[in-house]
């Protein structure tokens, strides 16, 4: 059976989950709000390992194929175990074994994730967090062009890189991404210039900056086993959205149409790819007024819908069949039926 | 100064659609839309390949300059050295639902069972939208009720139509209605006493705006069904301008459900596949007879295969001129309600034209 690895309400997994509902082919969907996960049995010698989720049994030899888009195991694992098991009033060591517990937990989760995926997945928990850093210098080694890219922590290195640079700032890991309610809170990359300056400490945080590429436009290239769907952003005209295209501009949408990478280009992206062991991802790429092509970041998880739509692409028909190839690769047509306790 | 060793790029999502006098030129993105005479058609082919020193070579030095202007101007493309990368964009059109979209007729005296159970049917086959009409004045109570407990898998949206009611606290009825069922996205309020449009903040939910839209035209039976004008041209993004282009634009993946509970295409045709109180919306969409108009697409459709419009037009096969059957015994006639000549390029007063008279009688008859 398929497995999937997502959060609740994704817009993307409810469309791949549309496609394999359309093609008949039955799936397991783990968000990773899901509460009632449980590990039902677990004998390594005779090669057990049953997971109990939601009342469903799911003997994980039984799993075919895997999408990771969001969660893992680690998240939902986590619930389960409830330390309120570690006895009241131990004092310093309460929280000490608390923490060891979640390790405990921890190391386990990450095995069953490692069993389930397997080879035999489309995207990883195990390289969700892709170093930004990692992959800016992968990049240039493979010939691509990246932006001049510092880190400082002091207002004076700010001010004599502003004064050399026009730069822009971004988060070195993950943005945040965050909804309440109300609110939803999200980082987006941000040019600093003199005018920001006095918004600054004299020391701060260590930040990336990097110097902002004259754009003639943006590529973001969707990237699933062995094939890319690009698509061009004609964002330097507006100036909301010259600096982080994601800024949308509602009135006025950016022009977002079909591209292709040159094969140099993309062949460079495939041995990036290769080098860090994705079989999927979204890269980030900038052209300039030369016909220089930047290399800005590569996202692991693909929020590919966003290039399918304006592109009719289909991506997520395309994920569902790749799922359902692996998935009869795997199993060579035989698909063991899901059983509910 | 142009250079003209370089390209004008038209962007692709601008999708250019000839007709028999003159061409759409459809922006899918920005949904716009620019009417030009169909001379332009083949210089709008030849920008897509060709420098536009090349393109000089053919066409006037003032007519291609003038018409690279209109392009910048209106954001529809931009000068640059090479094209190859920019492919055309694919108007490929699939989806998952068995149904998308659904238009159910009540009336004061519906059975709230039935209708439960209709729109549960519906979610089942992965209905999108439900259009629920009423000709006649509603017991707006029996639509409270309609919806409570109501839960829903597929369904994005249902708007309902309604008549006009002379109470002081309609307005404010209407809204509790669109507060406590979010679903609900849209109202419309026909045989009002005024044209208006509450689009206020007690509308506004986590999930969008909700609107209510008062309108004083009469909306009294189906047979008000059907109008196209210049008004009812609506152009899609490329999802949905593909479906217009490879599936019919009223009627795929549509059901309906009469006032009678007759399921049918579409309430203002006649003919019926079942009843809702004998037949399930299951096995009616199972049936490929009645599945038989969805791949009726404009190009297929006799005069409107040559107008430009063909692709952002919401047609209709209730009503038509009566003039052409294909092999399969379907109807390709031109709509009835349509008042455009593509040939002269000119809009007239549909029923008035003398054309058309036969087709009108035959309707009126029934």
């Amino acid at each position: 059976m398929i497995f999937i690895f997502s959060s609740k309400d994704d817009f993307t997994t409810n469309k791949v989950c549309d496609w394999l509902r359309y093609y008949e082919h039955q799936y397991i969907r783990l968000n990773k709000e899901t509460q009632n996960v449980r590990i039902e049995e677990f004998d390594l010698g005779n090669d057990l390992i049953i997971l109990n989720i939601e009342g469903y049994k799911i003997n994980i030899k039984d799993i075919t194929a895997v999408w990771f888009r969001r969660g893992g195991l680690s998240d939902v694992l986590s619930e389960w175990n409830d330390p309120i098991h570690i006895p009241k009033n131990l004092g310093i060591i309460q929280n000490i074994l608390s923490h060891k517990i979640k390790n405990e937990i921890n190391q386990l989760a990450l095995f069953i994730q490692f069993k389930i995926e397997n080879g035999k997945n489309i995207g990883s928990y195990f390289n969700k967090g892709l170093n930004k850093l990692k992959m800016l210098d992968l990049a240039k080694n493979e010939g691509f062009k990246i932006p001049d890219t510092f880190i400082v922590s002091k207002l004076d290195e700010l001010e004599s890189i502003l004064s050399k640079n026009e730069v822009v700032t971004k988060a070195i890991s993950d943005g945040l991404y965050e909804f309440t309610d109300d609110t939803a809170y999200y980082t987006y990359t941000e040019e600093i210039n003199n005018s920001t300056l006095d918004t600054f400490s004299d020391s701060f945080t260590p930040s990336l900056l990097q110097s902002k590429i004259q754009k003639k436009i943006e590529i973001r290239s969707f990237y699933l086993v062995d094939r890319f769907y690009s698509m061009a952003i004609f964002s330097q005209k507006n100036k909301k959205t010259s600096t982080d295209y994601r800024k949308y501009d509602s009135e006025i949408p950016n022009r977002m149409i079909p591209y292709e990478l040159p094969s140099n280009i993309e062949d460079m992206l495939i041995r990036i790819y290769e080098k860090v062991g994705l079989n999927t991802g979204s890269a980030d790429i900038i052209v300039d007024e030369e016909n220089n092509f930047y290399f800005l970041e590569i996202n692991p998880v693909g929020q590919f819908t966003m290039t399918s739509t304006p592109c009719n692409y289909y991506l997520e028909k395309e994920v569902a069949l790749e799922l359902i190839r692996i998935k009869n690769e795997t199993t060579k047509g035989k698909d063991p039926k899901i059983k509910k306790e | 100064m142009i250079d003209t060793k370089r390209y004008l790029l038209i962007y692709t999502d601008v999708i250019s659609v000839l007709g028999a006098k003159n061409m759409l030129l459809m922006d899918t993105s920005r949904k716009n839309i620019y009417s030009l005479p169909c001379s332009y058609f083949s210089l709008i082919e030849d920008f897509r390949k060709k420098t536009i020193e090349v393109i000089k070579e053919t066409y006037s030095e003032s007519e291609t300059t003038a018409f690279i202007n209109f392009i910048i101007e209106n954001d529809l493309g931009e000068l640059t050295d090479s094209l190859h990368e920019f492919p055309k964009i694919s108007s490929n059109f699939y989806s998952t639902e068995k149904i998308n979209n659904s238009i159910i007729e009540i009336h004061k005296d519906s059975d709230i069972n039935s209708l439960k159970k209709i729109i549960q049917q519906l979610d089942d086959l992965d209905c999108r939208f439900i259009e629920i009409r009423s000709y006649s004045i509603m017991n707006l109570a029996l639509i409270f009720e309609l919806f409570e407990n109501f839960k829903c898998n597929s369904l994005r949206g249902i708007t309902l139509l309604l008549q006009y009611e002379d109470c002081s606290d309609f307005t404010k009825k209407l809204k509790s209605l669109m507060f406590k069922f979010p679903i609900i996205t849209k109202i419309y309020i026909h045989s009002s006493i005024e044209n208006k449009i509450v689009k206020d903040e007690e509308l506004f939910t986590n999930i969008g705006t909700r609107i209510i839209i008062f309108t004083t035209q009469k909306i009294h039976s189906n047979k008000c069904c059907g109008i196209i004008n210049e008004k009812s041209l609506v152009i899609r993004d490329i999802y949905g301008t593909s479906e217009n282009i490879n599936f019919n634009s009223c009627l795929y993946k549509k059901i309906s459900i009469d006032v009678n509970g007759e399921i049918k295409n579409c309430p203002s045709m006649s003919k019926s596949y079942g009843n809702i109180k004998s037949n399930s919306l299951k096995e009616i969409t199972a049936n490929t007879s009645f599945k038989k108009y969805w791949n009726i697409n404009k190009d297929q459709i006799n005069i409107c295969q040559d107008c430009e419009f063909r692709y952002i037009c919401t047609d209709c096969r209730a009503y038509t001129e009566r003039t052409h059957i294909n092999k399969q015994g379907l109807d390709i006639s031109k709509p009835l309600k349509c008042g455009y000549d593509p040939y002269t390029g000119k809009w007239e007063e549909w029923s008035k034209n003398p054309l058309k008279a036969k087709a009108i009688k035959a309707y009126e008859n029934n």
